[in-house]
């Protein structure tokens, strides 16, 4: 007990010390440890004494402060650095989205066009029912009808379902599509998923250059007239058909496609009776006897097919 | 007795000042506590170009956190005193220990009834031979009496420093004086 009240004595004579008071103040105050407490805080003193010299601390400060001057200078310079580094950045930011801003407004054949498609693939990347599908083709399709509406020639890529064949004029995806002769294509019809490869023209109008069957449509017709494509009596022209590729589309072979177009105005001689049915309407223009739309399979038994002639 | 440590009123200014990238205040700041830092850094460093290098590094701490979550931000001298002793613990290793002579040869039980004359040594007793004593010491009893005596930290100071409590600060500073004490005497029974 009397050594912790000894302990709380020198701490309160040390605190008096660092106010200013000198030891005989303090010994006063506690006079049954006078004598331990003078030689304790006499001994404490000492620890002041034996400190560093004034000289060498000034000294020591002198040099420390040029230190610092120098870490200061490097420490401006840098900071000088990271603004100009800031600043540039930010600009470089501000020009890569006033840009990509502008280049909302792209169409096929400009210039920013392909940064357009960019920051749509990286938006995609976020949000996949932006990037593709649906609304990328919207997208796109309406790109082409502004291309279309300004006359301006660009090369431009699409998909969508075959609406109208007629001839060389055909509708896919409500953009009217001139189709040229000379083209190569599988064999469409009407309803089937095709890719567009095209030109816009000064004139307003989209050339295909190449078409592209992805998904053929399931004919209707399989399931609705069944009677079409069995009764009939078979006949022995099957082996014509193998030696026509149905891949390819030929103006004059193709014409079998567009049954409508191709005969305005039928003669009784070359249009086969079971075929009647499918003569008012373009929706059914297919033969009959590709329900499945494989366009390899053979088509010899589509009795409805009216022969070219 | 001349401490050099500014009130804790000014001290708070100049902090506040220092924080917001008063250049003065920074430099008012470093003016005022260096002495004490660097003297503290001394008593556990031998070689003055090593103390130097490391009071360097304390104030560049200082001036490059000063006014963020990592400078100070209730006591300035609590912050400093608390930097330098990392960046001694830092010099000195994690495991290599704190360099002492080897006390328990020179003390002995202390004797009591030559309190007076032990006072009239005390007081004679030279700079070298304190120093030589004080590294005897161990290595929070030497601190304890640096900040106490040679700095005058306050108690609650001394206790954020030295991550001690106050009741413990209190016990160590007593052990502290008194194992000193006994060392030299026995040191002028040895002379």
């Amino acid at each position: 007990m009397a050594n912790q009240e000894f302990v709380e004595a020198l701490n309160d004579c040390i605190d008096r010390l660092t106010e200013g008071q000198n030891i005989e103040d303090c010994t006063q105050q506690y006079p049954q440890f006078a004598h331990r407490l003078d030689s304790m805080l006499q001994t404490g003193v000492l620890v002041r004494r034996a400190t560093a010299n004034q000289v060498e601390v000034h000294n020591a400060q002198q040099s420390v402060r040029l230190r610092l001057q120098q870490h200061q200078r490097r420490k401006q310079a840098d900071n000088r650095f990271r603004r100009i580094l800031a600043t540039g950045a930010i600009a470089a930011s501000i020009v890569v989205g006033l840009i990509t801003m502008t280049a909302q407004n792209a169409l096929p054949g400009d210039g920013l066009y392909s940064i357009k498609l960019f920051s749509e693939n990286v938006r995609g990347g976020l949000d996949p029912a932006y990037g593709s599908g649906p609304l990328s083709e919207q997208r796109r399709l309406k790109e082409i009808q502004r291309l279309l509406a300004l006359r301006r020639t660009a090369e431009v890529n699409f998909e969508g379902a075959v609406q109208m064949q007629n001839g060389t004029a055909w509708r896919i995806a409500d953009v009217d599509v001139q189709v040229s002769p000379s083209i190569s294509s599988v064999a469409v019809a009407l309803g089937d998923q095709v890719a567009v490869r095209g030109t816009t023209t000064a004139t307003g109008i989209l050339i295909a250059q190449e078409i592209t069957l992805l998904v053929a449509q399931p004919q209707p017709t399989a399931s609705n007239t069944p009677t079409f494509t069995i009764t009939p009596s078979p006949t022995p022209t099957s082996t014509r058909l193998p030696a026509k590729p149905v891949i390819t589309i030929q103006p004059t072979k193709a014409a079998p496609l567009l049954p409508v177009t191709k005969s305005p105005t039928p003669s009784p001689s070359n249009v086969q009776p079971t075929a009647s049915p499918h003569d008012n309407s373009p929706e059914t223009s297919r033969p009959a006897s590709t329900p499945s739309g494989n366009p390899g399979e053979d088509h010899s038994s589509g009795n409805n097919k009216p022969p070219d002639s | 007795m001349g401490f050099v440590l500014p009130d804790i009123a000014i001290e708070n200014r100049l902090m506040s000042q220092a924080a917001s990238g008063n250049k003065t205040a920074i430099e008012e700041i470093y003016n005022q506590y260096f002495p004490s830092i660097y003297r503290f850094i001394r008593l556990h460093i031998d070689d003055e170009q090593q103390a130097e290098d490391i009071a360097s590094d304390v104030f560049i701490k200082f001036m490059d956190t000063v006014g963020t979550f990592r400078g100070p931000h209730q006591s300035l001298r609590g912050w400093l005193f608390k930097v330098a002793r990392n960046e001694v613990n830092h010099h000195y290793g994690k495991i290599r220990r704190f360099p002492m002579t080897a006390l328990e040869e020179w003390l002995q039980e202390p004797d009591l009834e030559s309190d007076d004359l032990e006072t009239q040594f005390i007081r004679s007793v030279t700079v070298e031979r304190t120093r030589e004593a004080l590294k005897m010491l161990a290595r929070d009893q030497q601190e304890v009496l640096i900040l106490r005596f040679a700095e005058a930290l306050d108690l609650q100071t001394t206790a954020e420093v030295m991550g001690k409590s106050i009741s413990a600060i209190k016990s160590l500073q007593f052990r502290a004086v008194d194992t000193l004490r006994r060392i030299l005497g026995e040191q002028k029974k040895h002379g």
